[in-house]
Order: C-alpha cells, then structure tokens, then sequence
C-alpha cells in the first residue's frame, strides 16, 4: 500500500495502517532521536513519544511531506526532553552523553571485533561532539551529514529557512571540527584529523 | 562543498582557495569534519515502536479542539467580566456621590437630595462626608421608612434649590426613581447598580457556557468510545 492510503487510513482511525507507517520510519527516527540526545533509552522514549503524537495529531497533517512532518514531530519531541532533563537533571546530560556504559550503537556481526571496537570509537567521539553544539546547530549536522537530507528537507523539517539552514550548518560544522581538533585523541587513529 | 555554487562562484572560490594556504585549510578541515560525521553508523532501533491497540491512543478529534478554545474563551471572558465587576464594585464604594445613571443603595439615595434642599453650595467632599455614615453601610430593611420619610419631606423642596439644575444633571431625572423609598425587597444586598445586575448576570451565564462546554469536552470522547465498543 502506498504512503498516501497509510496515511488516509491513519486519519480514520486505522492503527494498523499507521503502523505499516512506523515500520517504514521508526529506525530514521530513532536514530536521529539518539544522535540528538545522545543516549539510547532517552532515544527510544522520545520515538515512542513521536509516533504516539504523530498518529493522535495526524489529523492536522496536510498532504504533504510525511517523513518531514514526522522527523518535525521528533526533533520537538527530543528538544522537549532535554528541557526535561534540564529542569529535573536526576542524570547529568554530559554523562548520558558520554557514558561508555551506554552505547550508542549496536555491534554488527559481519565485522570484525577491531572494525567494530574502531567503528564504536569514532561513533562516541562524534557524539560526544554533537553534544556540545547548540539544539538547532546539532539538529542541521545530523539531519544533513549523519542522514544525508537535503537543504529543502532540513528547511521543511525545522520550519525554517534555506538561508537559516545554511547557516546553522555552517556553524554547526565549524564548531564540530574545532571540537574534533582540541580533542584529537578521542578519535581513533585512522580518523584523527 | 554542499555543490551549492553556481559555475561563475565555484570559480571564483576554486581561484581564491589556489592562492590563500588559510582557506584551503579550512575548506579540506571541513571536509573531514562532514567526512566522519558520514561514517556515524545507523543504529538499529532496539524494539518495535508501532502502538498496540490496548494503548487505546486515538487521532485528536477536531470537535475536541473547538470545545478546547471555546472554554478557554469562556473562561477568559469571565476573568474580564469578573475583574470590570470588581472594579465598578470598588468605584461605587469609593465615590458616594453616585452617577445619575447609577444610583448607589437606597441610604446614598435618600440623602442626596437632603444636601440640596440646605443649599446644595456645600462643596463635594463636605456632601461626601455627610453621606458616609448612610451610604458605606448596607441600610438595614428597619431603617427604611425614616430614610423615606426623609426623603418625602424634602425632595419637593429639590427644584427649589440654589445648585443648579443641569450639574450633572442631579435632581433632574431622579426626583421618582430617587425618592421612592427603599422598599423592604430592596435588601441591601440586591438594591445594585443595573450595571453591577448585568456583571452578575454575565458571571452567571458564562459560569453555566464553562460547564456546559467542560462537560461537553468530557464527556464527548467517553461516548464515542462507548458507540466504537458497541458497534465492535
């Protein structure tokens, strides 16, 4: 069933067709969740979250974008928990961030324990770079150079402009390359800059 | 980097960075930058998120929404309507001297024209403190019948007086309303200004719009359910 009927169907109420939709989106979304906060339970709360306010506000969803309107819902639903953690901070965001015991990433069983033990490394280092740019800036990096979406999608996504897009990139990338520099050695060797 | 230039600043950007050492540090930094932020593995979801239908998450009625905006209407508009009978109530206290139009309890009624028949050239505030005692007080029903009797024996006197007519135009259009003695009805609680009656009267209505539409907005969701459980 194409993208428009799940949607049709989601709009009269239809769970199931929503869910053929979530089996479509929840690992883009999840992941984007977990590169933005940093922590996987917070990530996996915050896809809950978007997915149960994506099908309760899709009336409102004209036709349009869908994967945008979505990752729109996401980005709002992991900018409102790190004002959660920020009123009511039980668990530092820094060692949420940065907690060796909570990986960020699943190990892959086609490569070998050195690649993956490498690809682990890299992976906490640019987190724990994304974690020191600003919201907006660190949702801009993600959404184009992790996923790989366009300016006009990031634009669509953040309800912003090409130019705010461009420049929060710019931005974003500058401040993520100097992090990278000053701390050279979180980065594996064959990655170093 | 992006390929977002046109052919003529792509050159241009191309010449520049053949002769400035700094830029083309700054450009390949970057690129290395937006090189390993493109190796940041894709993680695999740990579970399932589809929602289950014993989650009984349900699309947001629009009827929902309206019913929403329209009690927090209600509701705002009371808070206006409850803040402008405050402060009418507040004025009325303040100023004994009541307007024309808005004649305050029945003892501020009766004495106005008391002031008038001995001259009416005492100045406002004297005229406002000869009132107090009558008018900040609620009148009781007993004292009723002497304010009428006092009322009854000077206010032919009224026209007669040396105020003039048209000032505010007291004693103008008051001698029937003004002079007809507090009846044992008027319970100083009731005997309002008609501005004051229409705030009630406002306060009441909307208080009853709130409740209605709170337990329209309620309810509403709950018989829906009901209907789906009976059909299924």
């Amino acid at each position: 069933m194409d993208e428009q009927a799940l949607v049709r169907g989601s709009k009269s109420g239809d769970v199931q067709a929503f869910n053929c939709l979530v089996e479509v989106y929840q690992s883009r979304v999840y992941n984007l969740s977990l590169r933005l906060l940093g922590n996987p339970e917070g990530a996996a709360d915050a896809t809950q979250e978007t997915f149960v306010s994506a099908f309760q506000g899709i009336g409102k969803f004209r036709d349009g974008n869908f994967k945008a309107w979505l990752l729109r819902i996401a980005t709002n639903a992991c900018h409102d928990q790190l004002r959660a953690y920020k009123r009511r901070p039980t668990t530092s965001l820094d060692s949420l961030m940065d907690d060796p015991e909570n990986p960020v990433d699943f190990p892959d069983h086609e490569e070998s324990p050195e690649d993956h033990a490498l690809r682990q490394e890299l992976a906490q280092a640019i987190q724990s770079g994304l974690s020191v740019l600003p919201f907006d800036q660190r949702v801009a990096v993600v959404l184009s150079d992790v996923q790989g979406h366009s300016y006009e999608e990031i634009a669509t996504i953040t309800n912003s402009s090409l130019g705010t897009v461009k420049s929060r990139l710019s931005r974003g990338r500058a401040r993520m390359r100097d992090f990278l520099l000053e701390r050279r050695e979180l980065l594996p060797h064959p990655y170093r800059l | 980097m992006d390929r977002q230039l046109n052919h003529s600043q792509q050159a241009k950007l191309e010449a520049h960075l053949q002769a400035c050492e700094a830029c083309q540090h700054e450009l390949e930094s970057l690129r290395a930058t937006v090189g390993l932020l493109h190796l940041t593995p894709m993680v695999e979801a740990p579970r399932s998120f589809v929602l289950r239908p014993q989650q009984d998450i349900r699309p947001r009625l629009k009827f929902q929404g309206v019913m929403r905006w329209s009690t927090a209407l209600a509701a705002a508009l009371l808070l206006i309507v409850l803040a402008g009978d405050g402060l009418s109530s507040f004025a009325l206290r303040a100023s004994p001297a009541a307007p024309p139009g808005a004649p305050g309890p029945a003892g501020m009624r009766a004495s106005a024209p008391e002031n008038e028949a001995t001259g009416g050239a005492a100045p406002p505030s004297a005229r406002s403190q000869s009132a107090p005692a009558q008018s900040l007080t609620p009148v009781p029903n007993k004292a009723a019948p002497s304010d009428s009797a006092t009322t009854s024996q000077f206010a032919p006197q009224a026209p007669l007086s040396a105020s003039p007519p048209s000032r505010d135009g007291e004693g103008v259009g008051r001698t029937e309303a003004e002079t007809r003695p507090a009846s044992p009805a008027e319970k100083p609680g009731l005997s309002r200004a008609p501005g004051l009656t229409g705030f009630r009267t406002a306060e009441i209505a909307l208080v009853c719009v709130i409740a209605i539409l709170f337990m329209a907005g309620f309810l509403a969701p709950r018989v829906e359910r009901r209907g789906r459980g009976r059909r299924q």
